[in-house]
């Protein structure tokens, strides 16, 4: 299975590097990945007293480190999808 | 006279706790069933549903004791390492294993048969007194890990769960990975760079290439607010300092 790099790119410009990856299936997997992943960090944000972080999104690349898929938090916040 | 004072001395052959605490009379009866072996990441030493064949008093090395639900994620119920063994459910006279059980850090140990420990237990209260004590120690980590997953913020569990690594590894520098983490704290991998990302910038921690660095031993003793210790404090009663 091709492995994927979950970046996280801050509202602030920084990015948060994914130095291990994780193995996906294909494309639609990575982004219910994202879906779910994304979800969970805002709710522990929320949980721990933090305003939602819609401004982060990840940035996932492939092993070639050729960026496969933008995913905004914002979209985790407002659209329904995969359960964390 | 001279025996006696022989055997009341700590087993220096020995870095394991349990096995350091035996007597002679004790390690007498299980020396011969003990094998040493290296446990690469990932071995797995007990599996879910079946017979426990050996159980392992580690040496160096964590292992981690996993719960799941079908076709949700694994979740880390019990930490194992030099200050304890696997096979609490043999101790305890059962021969199933209820969950999986298996290296998360790279240590060796020795094994010993199942129906080997049984039989020296029965035949020595003593033996069976000292594993008994190491197993409600278990028991009582067990009961805060239910309640800071059910209670605690994910930085605070961080914290607790890379002290305790701390005490069982015996140094700063520990390698890890971002998936075992994610299983210890029950949440997504993604979810994992974001806490390590947190501790980093508040300067408790290092994370380099699959390494941690611990920098600030109490700070994170602060951010794990009152969810570390109580369990290292029975143990320290219980059975002397991890």
């Amino acid at each position: 299975m091709p492995r994927f790099f979950f970046h996280i790119r801050t509202r602030d410009g920084q990015l948060l590097k994914d130095p291990e990856g994780q193995e996906c299936a294909n494309l639609q997997v990575v982004e219910d990945d994202a879906m779910a992943s994304a979800k969970e960090i805002l709710a522990e944000g929320l949980l721990a007293g933090k305003p939602l972080l819609t401004g982060n999104s990840f940035e996932i690349f492939d092993e070639r480190d050729v960026l496969v898929l933008e995913f905004p938090f914002s979209r985790a916040a407002e659209k329904p999808g995969a359960r964390p | 006279m001279k025996g006696g004072v022989m055997s009341n001395q700590p087993n220096i052959t020995y870095r394991n706790a349990l096995l350091k605490r035996l007597s002679r009379a004790d390690l007498d009866l299980l020396e011969p069933h003990l094998k040493r072996v290296d446990l690469p990441l990932r071995t797995p030493l007990e599996t879910a549903k079946f017979p426990i064949e050996y159980v392992y008093f580690l040496e160096s090395g964590i292992a981690s004791v996993v719960a799941k639900i079908p076709k949700g994620r694994d979740t880390e119920v019990g930490l194992i390492g030099l200050e304890g063994m696997t096979g609490a459910l043999v101790v305890l006279g059962g021969d199933l294993a209820a969950h999986d059980t298996y290296m998360q850090i790279v240590g060796e140990g020795f094994q010993v048969p199942a129906s080997a420990l049984s039989a020296a237990m029965s035949e020595s209260a003593t033996l069976k007194a000292l594993l008994l004590l190491y197993v409600q120690t278990l028991f009582i980590q067990t009961s805060y890990t239910a309640l800071v997953n059910a209670r605690s913020k994910l930085d605070e569990r961080l914290a607790r769960w890379l002290l305790m690594c701390q005490d069982r590894v015996r140094d700063d520098r520990f390698a890890i990975t971002h998936e075992f983490i994610s299983v210890m704290l029950g949440v997504r991998r993604p979810g994992v760079t974001v806490a390590i990302q947190e501790l980093e910038g508040k300067g408790l921690i290092r994370a380099n290439r699959g390494e941690i660095l611990i920098r600030d031993r109490d700070g994170l003793f602060q951010i794990a607010d009152g969810t570390y210790s109580e369990p290292e404090h029975e143990y320290e009663r219980l059975l002397g300092k991890i």
